[in-house]
């Protein structure tokens, strides 16, 4: 059993208070939708967890499993077991994600030989095109391609717990659906015999949790969680929207 | 200090047939009237024409041995099949080879007239060029024939032995209606202290097609002033590669004339700089025709306390109409002590046409280091990723698919060297 521990954080970019005293724990398993309006911080949530340069942290803890994440850096925060689907994932000309799962296989100890049948067979089941692997990372792809990429990159990975920023923009509904079933398999029965995973997932739209279906919803504004709850808390806001908790 | 870079006496002491020798006389005396280059001059700004101390190097012709270098022998091994190749050492050819697969009337050898020694139009106008036509002592011509296509590559060797001395390759290639060739020159040297000054020239006749790639892989204390040029006829093209890799100073030229309605001309890069290297590269893009197309892909990247000067001219004559410009220098700063120039310019002179530039200078990119570090790469894995893949990037565009592993092998191997000194640098 796995456990991300978020407890008072804080964080600034460019002297600007970004997170203001944010706690949430995610556990192998459990589906966390964190939901907020534009603007809110949320992108900056997932940065601060990788370990992006450009933040500063300036007060509160975040723990996986015990170990102080904020100490490490963001490879060792990966090799520890986070994985972060970014909102807009990098173009990287001239390299193939074989050659990126490969090294971080290598820099965890593990067998990188067999990556390459790992990566087909994932593929496969995300329903993305055996050309696509072979090209450069998210170089010309279009915004579903991309988002397909990062999840058959943590399929490989194999990680504990998966950040998901707003991995439903830019996705139509097919790609969309064949996202959310890879993840929410994994949340039930793991990688490959591995404990089942634990997802938060940043999203500003409901139509996400329709596909995903998380067991707790939170409500983020202002830098901080104003209200938690289950699937109903999403059904208020998709009624009445972000209204009621912005002051 | 004269201006005069080398000495007419230089000239006439060279052997060789009496047509060359009366060809060289004439250069001599052209090249004895142009001035030095200077770092004041605009073609080479932030030059270091300066350190090149010609008086210091003697012109040399040929070792008196006729064996093929080691150095040789492993690019031929390297290179795999070849339709034929010269090998020159110290400007003297120590062996021309053609193999059986090569159309009848395709011809590879010395010059044998003053006509034959013609770069065509595209012809170099500086003092180093005019003097590489006054001390050339084995001047290469190749010709394919109407309609010949040459199925490998021919490669053209010219290696470097001796210290202190100064060797002007030089090379003529012409392509006749129809036909294709694909052209691959390698230099290399000793680890010595030489310059040399090599001109090739490419006459690309109606709808021929021309591929080229220049390796450059001189020992780290050379000196090179290269210039190539190509004039490309209707409907042809001429695709073109340098990859810059070793030497001291060294400076590469490229001039790409279209004067044939529909003509394409293209020109990439991959150069890799260490220690206190500078590579000099300077393009021209002449659109002199209607429906012309030029495009221009380079990539340097620069450790150490290396650095690279880029500039570029794209110009669309009037009478281009309808012609398309396109123009992008990226460099990656392996290290802080590092600089580069890079100035792409655009001249268009008709309204109906397409162009565009880029220009990047800065260190690995932080978006994408992140990227690859949040897959759990480490840092300098994920640099490492980021460089390869960024040359491969420029070598998928070279167009002699036979030197790209022989390019690549190159590139890896110096960036090896550099992991030590990345290591410190994060």
């Amino acid at each position: 059993m796995s456990e991300l521990v978020i407890e008072g954080l804080h964080a600034r970019v460019e002297e600007r208070e970004i997170l203001r005293g944010l706690s949430l724990t995610v556990r192998s398993g459990e589906v966390h939708a964190l939901m907020g309006p534009n603007g809110s911080g949320k992108s900056t949530l997932s940065h601060v967890l990788m370990g992006k340069p450009g933040y500063e942290v300036t007060g509160g803890t975040v723990t996986l499993d015990g170990v102080d994440l904020l100490e490490l850096t963001t490879p060792e925060r990966a090799a520890a077991g986070l994985f972060l689907a970014m909102q807009y994932p990098t173009e990287v000309p001239g390299v193939v994600v074989a050659e990126v799962m490969e090294e971080a296989f290598v820099a965890t100890g593990r067998d990188p030989s067999g990556v390459p049948a790992l990566l087909v067979e994932e593929a496969d089941a995300l329903g993305i095109e055996p050309s696509l692997i072979e090209r450069s990372l998210n170089v010309d792809l279009s915004g579903g391609e991309k988002k397909r990429s990062d999840t058959l990159q943590m399929a490989v990975l194999a990680p504990r717990i998966a950040l998901l920023d707003e991995i439903d923009s830019g996705l139509d509904v097919d790609a969309l659906r064949s996202v959310s079933r890879r993840v929410e398999l994994a949340t039930s029965e793991g990688f490959a015999g591995s404990e089942p995973l634990g997802v938060l997932a940043i999203t500003h739209y409901t139509r996400l949790l329709e596909e995903l279906h998380p067991d707790f919803v939170h409500i983020f504004v202002d830098g901080r969680i104003v209200e938690s709850g289950g699937p109903e808390l999403a059904d208020r806001l998709e009624a009445h929207g972000y209204a009621a908790w912005i002051n | 200090m004269s201006n005069e870079l080398f000495t007419l006496e230089a000239s006439s002491d060279l052997d060789g047939p009496d047509w060359l020798k009366a060809f060289r006389a004439s250069a001599a005396k052209a090249a004895a009237g142009l001035s030095a280059p200077s770092p004041e001059l605009e073609g080479w700004r932030y030059s270091r024409v300066e350190e090149v101390e010609s008086a210091r190097h003697q012109p040399v012709s040929g070792t008196g041995e006729s064996g093929v270098p080691v150095a040789v022998s492993r690019y031929l091994n390297e290179l795999g099949e070849l339709a034929g190749h010269v090998i020159c050492v110290d400007g003297q050819v120590v062996e021309i080879s053609l193999g059986d697969e090569v159309p009848d009337g395709v011809t590879v050898g010395l010059a044998d007239s003053a006509e034959s020694m013609r770069v065509g139009d595209a012809e170099p106008t500086d003092a180093f060029a005019a003097w590489n036509a006054a001390l050339s002592t084995a001047p290469l011509v190749i010709s394919v024939p109407r309609g010949a296509e040459i199925p490998a590559p021919i490669a053209v060797f010219n290696h470097v032995t001796q210290t202190e001395a100064a060797v002007f390759p030089r090379l003529m290639v012409t392509s006749g209606e129809n036909s294709s060739a694909a052209i691959l020159e390698v230099f290399s040297s000793e680890d010595v202290k030489s310059l040399v000054v090599p001109v090739t020239g490419f006459a690309a006749a109606r709808a021929s097609r021309i591929n080229h790639t220049v390796v450059q892989d001189l020992g780290p204390q050379m000196q090179q002033i290269a210039f190539a040029g190509a004039e490309v006829g209707q409907e042809a093209t001429w695709r073109s590669a340098i990859a810059a890799l070793g030497g001291d100073y060294v400076r590469q030229r490229l001039d790409v004339r279209l004067v044939g309605r529909g003509s394409t001309g293209t020109v990439a890069a991959a150069y890799l700089g260490s220690a206190k290297q500078m590579i000099d590269l300077r393009t021209f893009q002449e659109h002199l025709a209607e429906d012309t197309t030029s495009e221009l892909f380079f990539k340097g990247a620069l450790a150490h306390r290396s650095n690279s000067v880029y500039t570029g001219m794209a110009r669309i004559h009037s009478n281009a109409r309808g012609s398309s410009a396109d123009q992008a220098n990226r460099v990656i700063k392996l290290s802080e002590d590092a600089w580069a120039e890079s100035v792409p310019n655009l001249e268009i002179h008709n309204n109906d046409v397409r162009c565009a530039h880029a220009s990047a200078v800065g260190p690995v990119d932080q978006d994408q280091r992140f990227y690859l570090e949040s897959r759990g790469v480490p840092t300098k894995a994920a640099e490492r990723l980021i460089v390869d893949g960024f040359f491969d990037d420029a070598l998928s565009h070279f167009p002699v698919a036979e030197a790209v592993a022989l390019v690549s092998g190159r590139i890896d191997e110096e960036l090896n060297r550099e992991v030590a000194h990345l290591e410190g640098h994060s």
